[in-house]
């Protein structure tokens, strides 16, 4: 009972982080006191003009900071959601369909868990030329294993519940049990894969911008730690450029974390790997 | 019979290998724009266009890009088995002999991280893990997650200013101060080790103690836990007997398959700290389209978590008394 | 005749059921006599056997006494009540594949 409430109030604070982090993302050109791409004077510290100060060519921080979010954001849902949806239907289409495709299904699975997904993302990224597009494909391509193998463990143990066996006798075909019966009995699982998805998904982005592999204009949040370390943000000390991005990408993960937390939890449902 | 599972398990992870190997290939020439490029990098084929053009030109009847594209896999895949992955002009050594020798150093950073971390984090989700009401293990618990939605570079960034930076305690980055010999070059290189390992540590801590604590989470409702109280043993001995020897296995198991995910974090904190392993070496690589750099690497690290893969297999099928005698359905 | 063990309007009850599985239970075992309880399935037996074990899972909430020599087993240290358990009395469980470690080897 105490974990039910515990995992509730985790959902609420989850959401209420979500919800301001969202708001921030779309309101940006209304919240930002300049343009991010406007350059002026590099390396200014924060002072009334410049709440976080500026960059290595001039440009406002706490725009950078603002508009980051949307980058960020966008890559996190969307790669998330591309996982969440390949997955679930892997996932379906081998649990319910079984044998050759099942084999083949998870032949390929399992050759994509085995398969280094950063390395791999990082290689992808380099050949690609980077950019939002490179990214999400070289988020993409691993991560949905995770997805389909819980999906189609869910799929196995629905299948030998009476009701499948019930709607076949009917004559139900089965893209109809797949998706009109199977679907809505493994919503819960896929939606709590699904936020924790966002959270790899960011954590990778992130890594990857890092690294310089990031849309080269649009800065997510990691391209600008990207610069804060690399054009000597660290080494000077200036706190108010690196500081804000690290926050921001942990709130927001930790949001997404919460949000994905169930009624029968256990931590280690919660692991995320960048 | 148990070896009949490692038999199929190994043709899984030769099957990724060539995977790899071939995906390797299939980038190389296939993705647009002159695949020398592709197989020099872009510096050396500059370098080489402006300096030496002749030798480009050899280069490319070498690497025979005018043949079939069957015959240019072929020739690839024969290659690779010899271990010749190209040369590298910048660095004037084969590419093969610059990751490994670079790898000797990630190697240095990850594997004392995973130990420590599996010590420290199964001791703490041991005992988390089966006192769930212990108010330690929630707060422990609460602590990890927290951690892990941090980047690792990020927390890096931050304890560096911190530490390196404003308080001067530890070396900012590098992995030697240089000229030093014997016994001031190891303490020297302990020095700048200290931080990439303490972060990579608290990492693995936090993921093994997640991973331990759900383990013991499990077995801690298991039938034959109850016997055992029921005869009267005490919470430690059950602990100790039946809760750690049956998590064991796979707690192992689960490092030894979490490996590469524990390379590609002590990637990123090399970057960071400048430490000499393959995340500088790939980054440099990123930078300037090293492209044969950046392949390589892929594969020796695919290598690397194939092989702890197969470590975990293979003390599965040796010490899962519950396999002996019977064929595991994959 | 001296009681052995008394149970005395014992009520189990466990939070995500809606009727309890013990209710103002008593029960006078005599010293020297054997008892068997004989019930169907779902009536509560082992649920008897672990209240009086205190092995019942955090969900089970228990009120009435059960009394052995003279001491009221629902109250007394965790420490004295393990020494009991497995000497003084226990269960044997029903079915020996999940109620014994599948790592361990029995005999040979």
């Amino acid at each position: 009972m105490l974990n039910l409430n515990f995992a509730l109030r985790d959902r609420r604070v989850g959401v209420a982080i979500l919800a301001a982090f969202l708001s921030v993302a779309v309101l940006a050109p209304l919240l930002s006191p300049y343009d991010p791409h406007a350059m002026g004077v590099p390396y200014l510290s924060p002072s009334s003009a410049h709440w976080l100060g500026t960059n290595d060519i001039g440009q406002d921080i706490l725009s950078e900071l603002l508009y980051g979010a949307r980058i960020s954001l966008f890559i996190g849902i969307t790669a998330a959601a591309i996982i969440t949806l390949v997955g679930m239907m892997v996932g379906i289409v081998a649990g319910y369909l079984g044998g050759k495709t099942d084999w083949i299904l998870m032949a390929i699975c399992n050759v994509a868990m085995v398969l280094p997904s950063f390395p791999l993302a990082i290689v992808l990224a380099a050949y690609l030329g980077g950019g939002i597009k490179s990214l999400m494909i070289s988020i993409c391509l691993t991560a949905w294993s995770g997805t389909a193998l819980v999906v189609r463990a869910s799929v196995l143990q629905l299948r030998s519940a009476g009701f499948i066996r019930t709607l076949e006798a009917m004559g139900a075909n089965s893209v109809r049990i797949m998706f009109w019966h199977i679907v809505p009995n493994i919503s819960g699982l896929v939606l709590v894969k699904a936020a924790l998805a966002v959270c790899s998904a960011m954590l990778a982005e992130a890594g990857l911008s890092f690294l310089g592999l990031g849309a080269e204009t649009e800065k997510s949040w990691g391209a600008i730690l990207h610069y804060a370390f690399f054009r000597n943000g660290v080494f000077n000390g200036y706190w108010w450029w690196y500081l804000p991005p690290v926050l921001c990408i942990s709130l927001c993960i930790t949001g997404f974390m919460l949000l994905g937390r169930s009624r029968r939890d256990s931590a280690s449902e919660h692991e995320v790997r960048s | 019979m148990r070896f009949r599972h490692l038999a199929l398990q190994m043709v899984k992870y030769t099957f990724v290998a060539w995977f790899v190997i071939s995906l390797n290939f299939v980038l190389s020439r296939l993705v647009p724009g002159d695949p020398l490029i592709h197989l020099l990098g872009e510096a050396d084929y500059y370098y080489l266009l402006l300096a030496e053009p002749a030798a480009l030109e050899a280069l490319r009847e070498k690497y025979g890009l005018g043949d079939p594209l069957v015959q240019q896999y072929g020739s690839y895949l024969a290659s690779s088995l010899r271990g010749d992955f190209g040369y590298s002009y910048q660095f004037a050594r084969p590419v093969l002999e610059l990751v490994l020798f670079r790898l000797r150093w990630t190697l240095l950073l990850v594997v004392p991280a995973v130990a420590l971390g599996a010590l420290l984090g199964g001791y703490l989700g041991a005992k988390a893990g089966w006192d769930r009401e212990s108010a330690v293990g929630r707060h422990l618990t609460a602590v990890f997650i927290l951690i892990n939605s941090i980047p690792p570079y990020g927390l890096a960034l931050l304890l560096l200013s911190l530490l390196a930076f404003w308080l001067g305690v530890l070396p900012v980055g590098g992995m030697q101060t240089g000229g030093l010999t014997g016994w001031a070059y190891i303490w020297d290189i302990g020095l700048h080790l200290v931080l990439p390992l303490s972060i990579l540590t608290l990492y693995k801590t936090a993921y093994h103690f997640l991973i331990m604590q759900s383990l013991l989470d499990c077995i801690r409702r298991e039938e034959y836990v109850l016997t055992a109280a029921a005869k009267g043993l005490s919470q430690e001995k059950i602990l100790w007997r039946h809760g750690l020897r049956n998590a064991l296995l796979p707690y192992i198991a689960t490092i030894c398959m979490q490996f590469g995910y524990a390379v590609a974090g002590a990637l990123m904190l090399e970057i960071v700290f400048s430490w000499d392993g393959m995340g500088t070496l790939v980054y440099q690589a990123v930078l300037s389209k090293d492209f044969p750099v950046l392949q390589l690497s892929f594969l020796v690290i695919s290598f690397c978590v194939i092989a702890m893969n197969l470590l975990a297999d293979f003390l599965y099928a040796v010490l899962d008394p519950r396999l002996r005698g019977a064929y595991v359905e994959s | 005749m001296i009681d052995m063990l008394r149970f005395d309007t014992l009520r189990v009850a466990f939070t995500q059921a809606q009727q309890p599985a013990l209710d103002d239970f008593s029960l006078v075992i005599p010293a020297g006599a054997k008892t068997m309880i004989i019930g169907e399935t779902g009536s509560g037996k082992s649920v008897l056997l672990l209240a009086l074990l205190r092995l019942l899972p955090a969900s089970a909430s228990v009120s009435g006494q059960i009394w052995f020599e003279g001491k009221d087993l629902q109250s007394i240290p965790d420490e004295e009540l393990r020494r009991l358990r497995g000497a003084t009395f226990s269960y044997t469980p029903q079915s020996s594949g999940s109620s014994l470690n599948p790592l361990l080897t029995v005999g040979f």
